[in-house]
């Protein structure tokens, strides 16, 4: 019986004697688990809006939060959106924690975007289509994005720099974007 | 338009673009959590580096931003800076994590506390148990001769690989031979019957070989007490992880009508709330739902209740209501009925209803009135009667695997077509002359042409044919021949079903959820490994003892409803934002009552209740069909594959209406009908202690004094050809006040 009780709660629970082991490291490593879904969350909080330091610090909690209770391993999909839900979750409980207005958008159309592009976990492989799609850009619309979003600068500093009005350095993006999505779209499905 | 995708893909894609052109990249935080996470656990003593008690240490960010102020530890939080070597020398902290050092130890000493308690206290003695002990059932609880061990709860093995249509090949069970006549695949070599409480362990499974059988193992059954008690516990220690603050308990008039509501489908009248609260008896709520469960007084409006919700929950509130449907509402409802005047168990009742045959209306030769959940689900592919199937006895909705896998865990499209097919031999035959309809098995030779085989196709998305042949993931091989003597397919999977893993869980989910306004996953019938439960072992548990309870419904409310959180008060607590469920996905802590509007069951019934038109009405046939036909305003079926309803009960202006000006509500609010009201009118009290009845009636409550005064002066006021008529108001206003219409 007490090897069910650990089967059944993959990796914690309780021991023979009834008590809590917390994290059973017998079937997952905690270690191994963080460093195999960290990139994941971590980005998958920064597309929720966080800033850098602040996903870093909400990976840190998600994964910690995991950890405490009891946790199934089912495959490594099942486990990164897990992982997705409770880093949303602790997202959302700093949000209304610091009174700040929370919206309430469409979660699961976000996360079946989400598990469009990363099929890898940790959207790695979308980083690296990423990379190779942007080389393939021109070089005024792969300027007008290293611009935009390397160095911050507005839109009318873009503008001014590649040569064009702001309006036409919105739409040079926003194409350089369409042309990237669908880069992407073909190297990753 | 834009589509709303296109603002997701582009937050995506801005972000990766600021990762790939801003050189920012994830941070490895993996020590820095694996040395925090230790220490929590060495803190609460079940760590693996026992002895160290130190306050847990803050673990910051190796890259910080934090002001030099907020980089200090705090001493309020450190209260003792001695060597602690599972610290991390950082060079900062970050503010965020400073400020968890105390929630770290709060939960520590809070585990601590609660495992050595109350919580294991009821675990060790759950666990503890002989696994050879007797199944309550009758049957001897076997172990796995084969030492193969139960996979995690909801870890549902993928079924075998498809095959490509035309390619057939070895059977999914190894044999690669039908069975012999008169016998299913599922007399395995070891001889055993489903009879038994763990029926799958040593069998061959569909699935991959790696995945275990899904099988509950027996477990004993638990007293109440003890039930209640790890309920509370658990519940408890969501609380303190959440830094929840709990609401007060709620009045004893409050209990008293969300009990009533919950159970028996109405608000109680004033000598029933009176009764309640006048008795000092120490277990009294204990005595109430016993009343309510099983007294005599009570037996006919509990079935009443509980067969609304099981009928609404098999067929929606529209299914069989009409003349041209195969199924029949009523049908269904009588079989319901009966059985829970029977107090059939729930698997029992499962079982009947998935392998039911007969004719569905009442009065016919061979009724049968547990056919109506198929004959309601009847189509082309019997695609609706198996989502149907699967969301009402498994909690999964694999609806979206007809045309493509699960987008969001690892069911595959033949997961749907694979259990579709046990409905293949299943057909509706309409009596050219009674014109009755009749759900009947016949032998099939499936798309292949071959009886022996009996497989369906199906096709993916890129227009790839595959087969599939009947089988539930995780559950013993199923015969491939489509012949009714050889294999009886339905009954194949009434049995799998019923002993399947998922089969409790998602009931014990969907009366917790009856009870509390949310279950444990949201929503209640869309269980699985994407959307975690809020409350893992606290399902697990119910599921394991309403299955060893025998799968008494009644035993499970009763846990239930004895359960603190559901005794709280559902005014919120401050700071209760943590447990907000109305708020995005958030799932629920039941750290306070969640106010709710009544389901329109329990209106009509509440409405019956103080127009005392119930009494008045025929036979339960006949009240039911009122109910069905005023319910009817409020609902419509959207004729979606899935059997989608739509329903207006929800705030708008034609339940406004119907409350301010329908016919019930007009019978309530007349002294000129024999009602609660006239009652109350004739009565010789004074008008203060008629404003108290009203508000007791309505409100479960006594009127505050602003409001005692004016509808005292109210009262007192009334013309002198019509004295009742500012009562009626009174009562009109009452009874149309949000208070009246939720559940709180």
């Amino acid at each position: 019986m007490a090897e069910r009780s650990k089967d059944r709660s993959a990796g914690q629970a309780t021991d023979s004697a009834g008590e809590s082991t917390g994290f059973d490291a017998s079937h997952v490593d905690p270690g191994q688990l963080v460093r195999q879904y960290q990139a994941g969350v971590w980005r998958y909080l920064r597309t929720l809006g966080c800033e850098a330091a602040l996903a870093e610090d909400l990976t840190q909690e998600t994964f910690l939060a995991v950890l405490q209770r009891p946790f199934q391993q089912y495959s490594d999909a099942a486990t990164a959106a897990y992982l997705r839900k409770v880093a949303h979750n602790q997202f959302v409980s700093l949000q209304r924690k610091s009174g700040r207005e929370i919206s309430v958008e469409d979660i699961d159309t976000f996360n079946n975007a989400w598990a469009h592009w990363i099929t890898d976990g940790n959207g790695q492989q979308l980083i690296e289509a990423l990379r190779e799609c942007v080389q393939q850009l021109g070089d005024r619309a792969r300027v007008a994005l290293d611009m935009r979003f390397a160095e911050r600068q507005s839109r009318a500093e873009i503008a001014a720099a590649v040569g064009l009005s702001e309006h036409g350095a919105k739409n040079l993006m926003q194409r350089a974007k369409a042309q990237l999505r669908k880069c992407i779209d073909g190297k990753i499905r | 338009m834009m589509d709303p995708h296109d603002q997701h893909y582009d937050r995506i894609l801005e972000t990766c673009l600021e990762e790939v052109l801003g050189g920012q990249s994830p941070p490895d935080v993996a020590d820095r959590v694996v040395q925090a996470h230790r220490a929590v656990a060495s803190v609460s003593g079940n760590g693996s580096d026992s002895g160290i008690s130190e306050p847990v240490p803050v673990v910051a960010r190796s890259v910080t931003d934090e002001s030099p102020a907020s980089a200090a530890p705090s001493a309020a939080v450190a209260p003792r800076p001695a060597p602690d070597p599972l610290s991390i020398q950082a060079t900062g902290h970050s503010r965020r994590w400073t400020s968890r050092r105390s929630t770290w130890i709060g939960v520590a000493a809070a585990a601590s506390v609660l495992i050595v308690g109350t919580l294991l206290g009821a675990l060790a003695l759950h666990f503890s148990q002989s696994p050879s002990a007797q199944s309550p059932r009758g049957g001897t609880a076997s172990t796995d001769g084969a030492g193969t061990k139960k996979k995690a709860k909801g870890d549902r093995g993928e079924t075998t690989p498809p095959q490509v249509a035309g390619e057939k090949g070895q059977h999914s069970g190894g044999t690669g031979s039908p069975p012999a006549p008169g016998t299913t695949q599922e007399h395995s070599p070891d001889g055993g019957s489903f009879d038994n409480p763990s029926p799958f362990g040593p069998r061959e499974v569909v699935g991959n070989s790696s995945d275990p059988p899904i099988a509950p193992e027996p477990v004993d059954p638990l007293p109440e007490a003890e039930l209640v008690a790890f309920i509370d516990a658990n519940v408890a220690q969501y609380w303190t992880d959440y830094r929840a603050t709990p609401a007060a308990v709620a009045p004893d008039s409050q209990w008293c009508r969300r009990v009533y509501l919950r159970i028996v489908g109405r608000i109680p009248t004033v000598e029933e709330l009176e009764r309640f609260v006048r008795d000092n008896r120490s277990d009294k709520k204990r005595r109430l739902v016993d009343e309510l469960l099983s007294g005599d007084e009570y037996v006919e409006e509990f079935a009443r209740n509980w067969t609304s919700i099981l009928t609404n929950a098999l067929i929606g509130r529209v299914g069989g209501t009409q003349a041209d449907e195969l199924a029949s509402r009523e049908g269904l409802q009588q079989y319901l009925r009966r059985s829970l005047y029977e107090n059939k168990p729930y698997d029992q009742v499962a079982f009947e209803l998935i392998a039911a045959e007969g004719a569905g209306r009442p009065g016919a030769a061979d009724y049968n009135g547990a056919t109506n959940f198929l004959l309601s689900g009847m189509s082309d592919k019997a695609t609706l009667a198996t989502s149907r199937t699967a969301r009402v006895f498994l909690g999964q909705q694999i609806q979206c695997t007809q045309c493509h896998d699960h987008p969001e865990n690892n069911w595959k499209q033949s997961r749907f077509w694979e259990l579709n097919a046990f409905f293949r031999q299943m057909h509706a035959e309409r009596d050219p002359r009674s014109g009755e309809v009749r759900l009947v098995d016949r032998d099939v030779v499936g798309d292949g042409g071959d009886a022996d085989e009996a497989e369906i196709y199906y096709e993916q998305l890129n227009g790839k044919m595959l087969v599939a042949y009947p089988a539930l993931a995780g559950t013993p091989a199923v015969g491939r021949s489509g012949l009714v003597s050889q294999v009886d397919r339905r009954e194949e999977l009434a049995r799998r079903i019923v002993a399947h893993d998922d089969f409790a869980r998602a009931a014990v989910n969907r009366v917790w959820a009856h009870f509390f306004g949310y279950g444990f996953t949201r929503p209640v019938d869309d269980m699985g490994p994407h959307n975690p439960p809020s409350h893992p072992e606290l399902l697990d548990l119910l599921a394991d003892q309403f299955r060893a309870h025998e799968f008494d419904v009644k035993g499970l409310i009763r846990w239930i409803a004895l359960s603190r959180s559901f005794g709280l008060s559902s005014d919120v607590p401050a700071g209760a934002l943590v447990d907000n469920p109305t708020s995005g996905d958030a799932l629920p802590l039941f750290s306070y009552y969640y106010t709710r509007p009544m389901q329109p069951e329990e209106v009509f019934a509440s409405l019956e209740l103080v127009a005392a038109t119930y009494d008045a009405r025929g036979d339960f046939a006949e009240q039911q069909r009122e109910k069905t036909q005023w319910l009817g305003q409020f609902m419509r079926n959207l004729g979606t594959d899935e059997g989608e309803e739509s329903s207006t009960f929800q705030g708008t202006i034609n339940q406004s209406l119907m409350m301010m000006n329908g016919p019930l509500m007009r019978r309530a609010t007349s002294v000129e009908h024999a009602n609660l009201l006239s009652r109350v009118a004739a009565s010789r009290i004074s008008p203060e202690e008629k404003v108290e009845h009203l508000f007791l009636a309505a409100l479960a409550r006594k009127p505050n004094r602003a409001e005692l005064a004016l509808a005292s002066r109210l009262v007192a006021s009334a013309p002198r050809g019509s004295p009742a008529a500012p009562l009626e108001d009174v009562w009109w206003a009452l009874l149309n006040s949000n208070e009246f219409i939720l559940d709180h």
